[in-house]
């Protein structure tokens, strides 16, 4: 029979480790990985969807993706069965993406070129439409379109988007009021309407009720 | 180009938010045309975190410039990332600010809906608890608010007046009300927010972090500490908003000075205020605690400002 004891490499130094404390240390990892592969895989389309729109682009999101996912992963294990995953993830995302816009190193790092889908009729316009919202969010300040997306993408109450940002709820409702009004400016009426079916402009409710 | 199906969105909540169904819409649409994923995220993530190494930002692109980032990192020594601009410095100043605990002093003097104003309060604000706690210096001395950053505005009740004011319940001694005015409407964007940010300082950062229009101004100093001046200014129809931000060397504002200029004639506000805040005892650490219910009288239909004066709150 084998000795408990094994030296993971004999003679170059490592520490010696009981072969069942390994194993039980595997077993326990692996069910840390399952876990945090099963939230990744059920949510992580989610969250890749979150990250587009805060960056502006594919490529910087996965980016933001990675690097949110790694931390996340490298806490799993401490996580309080209290914590909502999700939304430690969305936290981590807006916060990094804010810091990476702060110290503009994601203008800096060189993008892959993506090669040209070739997309048709329907498929065409869609990607048109993508690509201009893309755009035009990315015009918009960091906090005015993290608001943005987190309001009316994730659909987070006003309080829950104030303490994420860690400001008040009235300045939520403005940076909420002036990215509408902004992205109206950039997109157009037709897209971004003015009226009671479309968007919420409260400033212009205002006007209009005198 | 033809708007996105609004019903291919979250389901929006008529309730609260009517008018939210074309901006959903759009973010929707923004999001949906994932291309093929370039790299595994998640074999990446576990790569990175087995060798439990610090990830940088730039690591995750193409190669040969990513691992230049990375050394540039562990160097110190980045010389490829350009300044910071004003805005941003600003930006990053208030959110500094607003991470510890802070005194306050707000002085105010000017018109508004032709008469004189003036004030002088004393405060601190409780990053814990969220709210700023302010007592007024002159003219109401020993008035005391409360503002949390979820809305809510708690003015406490004169002292003569307590369990004698009709309809007040006797054992009130706070008066709650939001920070959004019911008589405000109607008023714009930046009439609202420069109301709100007259009434707490923490919303007058908030104020000056929402500027776009941003320049730094120069060198500047006060009692200890030396840094930089960056002048601001935020217009809409009714209102303009000039200023000046005063960070010191920790990255911190020193020094909030702002000129409203109102021509809204029609809600009563029109006129020009003067308002310097200034901020010292950074990572004070003052709990700010919220009234009891029991002592807490809620009535959206009652101003504050009237019911004070009905108790006779003017003091000398």
């Amino acid at each position: 029979m084998e000795h408990p004891v094994t030296a993971a490499t004999r003679g170059d130094g490592l520490r010696w480790r009981s072969t069942e404390r390994h194993r039980a240390e595997g077993r326990h990892a692996q069910e840390l990985d399952t876990g945090f592969v099963a939230f990744a895989r059920r949510r992580g389309p989610h969250h890749l969807r979150t990250a587009v729109l805060l960056t502006g682009d594919w490529h910087t999101a996965e980016d933001l993706m990675q690097t949110c996912l790694a931390k996340l992963y490298r806490v799993w294990h401490r996580l309080d069965t209290g914590v909502d995953p999700d939304s430690y993830l969305r936290r981590m995302l807006v916060n990094t993406q804010r810091s990476w816009w702060r110290a503009r190193w994601r203008q800096e790092a060189p993008v892959e070129v993506v090669p040209d889908r070739a997309v048709e009729g329907d498929g065409e316009e869609r990607q048109a439409l993508a690509d201009t919202v893309r755009r035009a969010l990315a015009a918009l300040p960091s906090r005015q379109r993290a608001v943005l997306v987190l309001r009316y993408f994730e659909d987070l109450p006003e309080a829950q988007v104030a303490d994420l940002l860690g400001c008040s709820v009235g300045t939520v409702k403005t940076h909420t009021s002036r990215a509408i009004r902004r992205l109206r400016e950039l997109l157009g009426d037709e897209l971004v309407p003015d009226d009671p079916g479309g968007v919420n402009d409260l400033a212009d409710q205002r006007r209009d009720s005198r | 180009m033809s708007r996105p199906d609004p019903t291919t969105g979250p389901a929006a909540d008529e309730a609260t938010d009517p008018g939210g169904r074309a901006i959903r819409a759009l973010l929707a649409a923004a999001s949906e045309d994932a291309p093929p994923p370039t790299t595994d995220l998640l074999g990446k993530v576990h790569h990175r975190a087995r060798r439990r190494r610090a990830l940088v930002p730039s690591l995750a692109a193409v190669g040969v410039a990513g691992v230049l980032a990375a050394a540039a990192v562990a160097t110190s020594s980045i010389t490829a990332t350009p300044p910071a601009s004003a805005q941003e410095r600003v930006a990053a100043a208030v959110t500094r600010t607003t991470q510890d605990g802070y005194r306050i002093r707000a002085a105010m003097s000017g018109t508004k809906g032709g008469r004189k104003e003036t004030s002088v309060s004393q405060g601190v604000f409780d990053p814990v608890g969220r709210a700023v706690r302010m007592v007024v210096v002159t003219p109401d001395k020993g008035h005391v608010t409360i503002h949390h950053l979820d809305g809510r505005v708690y003015v406490q009740l004169p002292a003569q007046g307590v369990g004698r004011q009709p309809g007040v319940p006797q054992g009130a001694r706070w008066f709650l009300r939001a920070t959004r005015d019911p008589n405000d409407a109607g008023i714009s964007d930046l009439a609202d927010f420069g109301r709100r940010a007259l009434l707490s300082p923490q919303e007058a950062l908030e104020l000056a972090q929402s500027a776009t229009d941003v320049r730094e101004a120069g060198p500047v100093s006060g009692d200890g500490w030396t840094g930089s001046r960056f002048a601001f200014t935020l217009t809409d129809r009714q209102w303009r908003v000039t200023g000046s931000v005063d960070v010191d060397g920790d990255g911190r504002v020193r020094r909030l000075e702002f000129v409203s200029t109102s021509t809204d004639t029609a809600h009563g506000v029109a006129g020009t205020l003067h308002w310097l805040l200034t901020f010292w005892d950074f990572g004070i650490r003052e709990r700010v605690t919220l009234p009891p219910d029991s002592q807490v009288y809620r009535d959206p239909a009652r101003d504050p400002k009237e019911l004070a004066e009905r108790l006779g709150n003017r003091r000398s």
